[in-house]
């Protein structure tokens, strides 16, 4: 219920310069999932959102009100955000209950006890650890921990919920159950949230908007299926995706109208109603082909629809998939297949796909040429 | 893209910037506390050093010169110290001695520290209970009681007096005096009995931070080594040494500072063969009124201490961070002593028996024995416990609990050492947070220096200073900030925690740094304050650590005499003071008595503070 | 900044001394040597002297004891002796309504404590009980005027004069050698001071070194200074029948005894009654000698020790005076007053604040009080002629020469 604007922030520890002219809008309503490697400066960037961290240049609005204006040294404290903070630690505290905890903040508000015990029953039973309510954290689980930290988020109803790796510490299969839970979470009560996370999966499946960072700057911020479609550069296209998409390099003779594309994918040519702003009007460059392992087909005959010839690498089936490793000339690619086949290994195969639904990057500038449609 | 455009008032970020520097009360603490700590810390040392360069009026008959010269500057004493005939005698000869004494002290404390911490840590040893506790016992008991005890052991029959009990024995197994003297005098008095008895003494201080750093490695890292095929011994010096270096070097700074720095053993041990190293000059010369050239040679012991400190940092570098990687969690599986296990428990049983718990029944005895010396039944006594006042006993002073003196001290020494525990730990907690929250950064660094330099200033010199600057009402601009604190308690606790500052504030560092600073983040968030969280969250997460802190300033302040000697009143005179009082009747026995009482008040709370109050010594000496 | 005050305050007070001593010396150009004891001109008083009136020795014990009560009736005495507790309950026996309050602290602490207190403007101690080894209490203290002489006409007509020209003398100690009397049951082995230079003590006499502290420092400059050297030389003269001849950076006999003694590597203790338990612990087949302070002869008897004192050729050295001064600015002048006449014995025949210090091993300087049963009488003993201002001059190059012994 909050939209954040933040405009050209910079943040440096000593010479690092962590966060570099930094950009973004976070639209009310938003799940906005900060993505990227370690030591990008996506937890940066919820620091300085939060008011833990102080940028040294930039503005922060929040619904149009300014919360940082680092010319002037104005940082509202953390308390008069309205937000409310996951850390990847949870850092709940041990010396008091699971109740203390979720209480402290709206003690800290002087609210009467009779509605501190409703709200955070109510934040409690939202989460489904009311019946811990008299323990230790130490007592609890992971995921019960988790729980508490998120209920003690919640419970003073923030307008903004920062969420840092919260799902990091937990297994596999609670990450998934929780996963769901947040989506639900997001779904029910509207908050604007701004998500901490290096794991694209948790990125593409939760979020409505996703902000990818590389070294403390922001490459690309798009829905998640707009980010995996058409990624604007080979970084973006390299990060997202499992299986990682598969780059064929290959040379592009441009023209007004379009370009003709020749690899060891054969020769292709793109209409410039495809091509990006970017792409350059005329002349030969160097391109990076980028293909999706499941936009690739494969097929033990060569046919109208599978033309690329090359020599099974690996196969892996896993049940209800299959992952091929396949040699086309120097270039190893990756196809996904549905259902579990079986592929010995040097084995001649054949690959088609659709050139609509392929990437080009300009191979210089690493840029996206042509739009996948 | 830089945002040029964007407009800004000048006036209104100053006003903004001073705003958060002020409203932020960290700032504020921490600022106070800097000018706190310049005033109570640089300022005597400031002191010190102008003294050393300003005329006395008593060195007029060697400078020549009138009255009106008396105060001016001059470079006599630093010539005299550093560039004069006496330089061999006065400073060289004794700084080397007191560079191998602190060496040798350093390497040899650090040792066996270290072996005691792994055994105690790491091992299967039995017994550990009551073991871990014998350790931290000669901690609290003064060194000179060691020397003695020492003494009584090895003394030859050349020095005069009763012979120690092992020249005893060997005089009635019909060795020669010359060959007892050959033998015994080298181990008896002089470098060697100086370091192996401070050895006994400051060891404590390796096995708390080693041990402390070894109960926060995770042993998964030493099983690590061992499933690569690493040996033993490999995985002890490739991994686990690397680990607890930080520690060990740590400990180095404490023993080597406090090895240079002390008299008692030197002075009980070095006289007989004139073994004389820079703190003895040090006491010497302040003895015989030479301020000047004691302050001298105090100044050139701050900077060794300082220099040793430097070197450090220098060689813990970026592995300071090591001792807390493993974090707590983890398993600690003992390693196997295997055969060694017997030999180790009976070595161990004899060390603590020769080493620590001889001592103190050497002290019990001799506070029972009529005369002193004479070892029979008839000479037992227990008169200078309980006597009713005989005038042919200590000149007709009655036993200490019957003394009316004994309990005046006894309940001003009692209360000295609460007040000054609580206060002291409470700054030093607060300090410790400052040094914890400014690792790294410039007001840490100033902070962890400043708070360091107390424990270097020798404590006579301490007080003297204190005594001179509050005897007098501290203005500033004619404004009366502290009243003439001349003679009042105040005056006693400013002095002492100040002193143990050092200390304290190491407990608190390292108690700090093991509280995370997200939870006090979290707190932010949810709109605490700073008074708040440390209220509701530093404080009562760092309870364990504050009453081990606690405990550390208790044992030291029990033990002080030189620091508060000046600066106390007739009325206000403590144990040790009492102590030393009957020392100079020639009571030692009394003064046993005295000795034994604060021995075991030291110990009943140590011990009622780790069974109620979770006190680990080791964990505030971390960090 | 304080210090800076401090200092400032110290510089102008000496100044003025020095301009007053300067003035005192215009004043009676008769007198060669500048007197610190001597009264300044009427005018001359500051306020505190005018109202102390500390140059008055007329009063009598009962009008003190009156000004004493009116004061506040309380006196602080800080003494290097323990038995000062003793004074105190002896004194407020015989004055009560007057609390004497008693702190036994050690030379260079006392002095540190005194003077820091002095110089803040505390005026705490009233009477100090000290020893003027080394001639600073005198040259320094007494003519800086932080400490002033009190000498009572009545009571000083039965002390020899050639104690009270620098001090108020409360007693005498000694520094004297000691044997082992169940060793040596014939009486000394060594009678003169050179025996101890000889071979066959090398390493078997005890002392305390000079270096460690002012009493031991001003002992050796004692045999350095004045007529000592000379009576050393004949000393020497008389035992081997030789003159003495002096080694190289040796001024006189006394540099040159001290060179010999520091050769014949004495063993140092830690502490004057180390020495004492060394010598005379009883069954020792072949016990050290050693100079200790005298004093030490009244524990013999409660230790089991078996020592007695040489007197030795040509003397054992200069005499611990101890010594009693009024503070410049206490609060207290006339129980100060009482206090002083009462420690050394009053005149009224009752000599209870005087019996503390009279025990063996001190010596009264009263002609009308006797010596402690059992003790040599004072008048028999070898002692050096102390002189304060000598000892005050030399003493540091006489430090500096034994430093330089090794």
């Amino acid at each position: 219920m909050s939209k954040i604007e933040l405009t050209h922030i910079d943040k440096y520890y000593g010479k690092n310069h962590v966060l570099k002219d930094l950009n973004l809008t976070i639209e009310d309503g938003d799940f906005m999932t900060l993505l990227g490697p370690s030591g990008c400066g996506k937890t940066t960037t919820l620091r300085v959102v939060s008011g833990l961290e102080k940028p040294q240049n930039g503005i922060i609005l929040m619904d149009g009100k300014e919360i940082v204006n680092a010319a002037e040294a104005s940082f509202a404290p953390p308390s008069k955000r309205n937000l409310n903070l996951v850390f990847q630690s949870y850092a709940l505290w041990p010396h008091m209950t699971v109740f203390d905890n979720v209480a402290f903040g709206l003690r800290i508000r002087k609210e009467n006890s009779e509605t501190i015990a409703k709200k955070v029953a109510s934040a409690l039973d939202r989460m489904q650890i009311g019946e811990f309510a008299k323990r230790y954290p130490t007592e609890l689980s992971g995921g019960q921990q988790q729980r508490v930290a998120i209920a003690r988020a919640i419970v003073s109803e923030p307008r903004l919920l920062l969420l840092d790796e919260p799902l990091s510490n937990l297994d596999a299969k609670l990450r998934v159950d929780m996963r769901a839970e947040l989506k639900r979470l997001h779904h029910e009560t509207g908050t604007t949230i701004i998500y901490v996370t290096h794991d694209q999966v948790e990125a593409l499946t939760m979020s409505t908007r996703i902000a990818l960072y590389r070294k403390g700057e922001l490459v690309q911020v798009a829905p998640p299926l707009e980010l995996y479609d058409n990624p604007v550069n080979l970084y973006t296209a390299d990060f997202i995706g499992n299986p990682s998409i598969n780059f064929v390099k290959g040379t592009a003779q441009v023209e007004a109208g379009g370009m003709r594309v020749d690899s060891p994918l054969g020769q292709m040519g793109f209409e410039r109603g495809d091509m990006t702003e970017a792409a350059p009007q005329s002349g030969s460059v160097d391109v990076t082909i980028g293909v999706r392992p499941e936009q690739l087909s494969i097929s033990r005959q060569a046919d109208d629809a599978h033309w690329v010839e090359g020599h099974v690498y690996s196969g892996m089936p896993a049940g209800s998939e299959t992952l091929v490793s396949v040699r086309v000339g120097d270039t190893m690619l990756t196809v996904k297949e549905l259902g579990s086949t079986h592929y010995a290994s040097d084995e001649p195969v054949y690959l088609g796909f659709n050139p609509k639904k392929v990437n080009v990057f300009e191979t210089k500038s690493e840029n996206l040429i042509k739009y996948c449609v | 893209m830089k945002p040029l455009d964007q407009s800004y008032s000048k006036s209104r970020r100053f006003k903004n910037q001073v705003k958060a520097v002020v409203t932020n009360p960290y700032n504020v603490i921490v600022l106070v506390a800097i000018v706190l700590l310049t005033y109570l810390i640089v300022l005597p040392l400031v002191d010190m050093l102008s003294t050393t360069f300003q005329l006395a009026q008593r060195d007029l008959r060697a400078t020549g010169g009138t009255m009106a010269d008396v105060g001016k500057f001059t470079l006599y004493y630093w010539q005299r110290l550093l560039a004069s005939d006496l330089s061999w005698n006065l400073l060289f000869k004794p700084l080397l001695n007191s560079l191998t004494i602190g060496v040798g002290v350093s390497v040899c404390a650090i040792a066996l520290g270290s072996i005691l911490a792994w055994l105690m840590v790491r091992s299967d040893l039995p017994f550990k209970p009551f073991f871990s506790l014998a350790v931290i016992i000669p901690y609290m008991i003064p060194s000179w009681v060691k020397s003695q005890a020492w003494l009584s052991m090895f003394k030859t029959p050349r020095v005069g007096g009763a012979p120690g009990f092992i020249a005893a024995l060997m005089m009635n197994a019909g060795v020669s005096t010359e060959q007892i003297e050959a033998i015994l005098s080298p181990i008896a008095y002089g470098r060697l009995a100086i370091i192996i008895v401070l050895t006994l003494h400051y060891y404590a201080y390796t096995y708390l931070l080693v041990s402390a750093a070894l109960n926060s490695i995770n042993s998964e890292l030493e099983e690590m080594g061992e499933i690569q095929g690493a040996s033993k011994p490999l995985i002890l010096r490739k991994i686990t040494l690397p680990l607890v270096l930080p520690a060990m070097l740590s400990a180095v700074i404490l023993t080597f500072s406090k090895a240079i720095g002390t008299f008692g053993t030197i002075n009980y041990l070095g006289s007989p063969v004139s073994f004389r190293t820079l703190s003895s000059e040090l006491y010497s010369n302040s003895k015989s009124q030479n301020t000047q050239t004691a302050f001298a040679m105090a100044i050139l012991m701050i900077c060794i201490a300082s220099l040793s400190v430097f070197i450090n940092q220098r060689l813990i570098g970026a592995r300071k961070s090591y001792a807390t990687i493993g974090g707590k969690g983890g398993r600690s599986t003992p390693i196997g002593l295997g055969g060694w296990k017997p030999i180790v428990t009976i070595i161990l049983f004899i060390f603590f028996i020769v080493g620590i718990i001889m001592p103190v029944i050497i002290l019990i005895l001799e506070s029972c024995m009529l005369k002193e010396g004479t070892y029979s039944l008839s000479n037992f006594t227990l008169y200078y416990w309980i006597g009713e006042g005989d005038p042919n006993i200590m000149e007709g002073v009655s036993g200490i609990f019957k003394n009316e003196t004994f309990m005046m001290s006894l309940v001003n020494s009692l209360k000295l050492t609460l007040v000054n525990g609580v206060f002291g730990t409470i700054f030093g907690q607060m300090l410790g947070y400052i040094c914890a929250k400014g690792r790294g950064k410039l007001h840490g660094k100033l902070v962890e220096q400043l708070v360091f330099i107390p424990y270097l200033i020798p404590s006579v010199a301490f007080g003297g200073i204190y005594l001179s600057m509050f005897s007098k009402p501290q203005t500033l601009f004619g404004v009366t900030l502290i009243p003439a604190l001349y003679g009042t308690f105040a005056l006693l606790t400013l002095t002492s925690v100040v002193k143990h500052l050092p200390f304290a504030s190491r407990a608190g560092t390292s108690n700090m740094l093991q509280i995370s600073g997200e939870l006090e983040e979290a707190a932010t968030i949810e709109g605490a304050g700073f008074f708040k969280r440390f209220v509701k969250i530093v404080f009562p997460l760092s309870k364990g650590g504050f009453i081990s802190g606690f405990m550390l300033i208790f044992v030291s302040i029990m033990k002080e005499l030189d620091l508060i000697i000046l600066i106390m009143t007739p009325k206000t005179s403590t144990l040790p003071y009492l102590a030393f009082q009957y020392q100079n009747q020639n009571c030692p026995q009394a003064s046993n008595c005295v000795a034994i009482v604060m021995f075991s008040i030291v110990f009943l709370v140590y011990a009622l503070a780790n069974i109620f109050g979770d006190a680990d010594l080791a964990k505030s000496m971390a960090g | 900044m304080l210090k800076r005050k401090k200092l400032l305050a110290a510089l102008l007070a000496g100044t003025m001394m020095l301009s007053l001593v300067g003035c005192g010396k215009k004043a009676d150009t008769s007198g060669d040597t500048t007197d610190p004891g001597t009264p300044p001109a009427e005018t001359q008083l500051t306020p505190w002297e005018e109202a102390s009136q500390i140059y008055n020795t007329e009063e009598t014990d009962e009008e003190l004891y009156q000004k004493a009560l009116d004061e506040g009736g309380t006196v602080t005495l800080y003494s290097i002796s323990s038995r000062c507790t003793k004074v105190e309950a002896a004194f407020e026996e015989k004055y009560p309504g007057i609390d004497c309050v008693p702190f036994d602290i050690s030379t260079n602490e006392l002095l540190e404590k005194v003077t820091r207190e002095y110089d803040a403007g505390q005026h705490v101690a009233d009477v100090v009980h000290i020893k003027d080894q080394d001639g600073s209490m005198w040259n320094m203290y007494v003519a800086n005027k932080t400490f002033y002489n009190y000498q009572p006409a009545d009571i000083f007509a039965h002390i020899d004069p050639s104690y009270t020209a620098t001090a108020t003398p409360l007693y005498i100690e000694l520094t004297q050698l000691f044997y082992n009397t169940e060793a040596y049951p014939d009486g000394s082995p060594i009678t003169n001071i050179w025996q101890l230079t000889e071979p066959q003590w090398k390493g078997k006499i005890m002392m305390q070194n000079p270096l460690d502290n002012l009493s031991w420092g001003s002992w050796i400059t004692g045999f350095c200074v004045g007529e000592e050297p000379n009576r050393l030389a004949e000393a020497y003269k008389a035992l081997y029948g030789e003159e003495l001849k002096l080694s190289d950076g040796c001024e006189n006999a006394g540099y040159e005894f001290l060179k010999r003694l520091h050769a014949n590597e004495p063993i140092f203790t830690a502490s004057s009654d180390a020495i004492a338990e060394a010598v005379g612990t009883p069954g020792q087949k072949d016990p050290p000698v050693g100079f200790c302070a005298s004093s030490k002869l009244r524990k013999a008897a409660d230790n089991g020790w078996v020592f007695a004192p040489v007197n030795l050729e040509p003397d054992t050295g200069i005499p611990a005076v101890n010594t009693l001064y009024v503070v410049e600015g206490c609060e207290h002048p006339a129980a100060a007053k009482l206090l002083i006449r009462f420690m050394m014995g009053g005149i009224d025949g009752d000599t209870s604040g005087y019996k503390p210090f009279n025990t063996l091993g001190g010596w009264p300087v009263r002609d009308d009080i006797e010596p402690a049963e059992g003790s040599t009488p004072f008048s028999e003993i070898n002692v050096a002629p102390f002189d304060a201002n000598e000892i005050f001059v030399n003493y540091n190059t006489v430090r500096d020469f034994w430093q330089m012994l090794g």
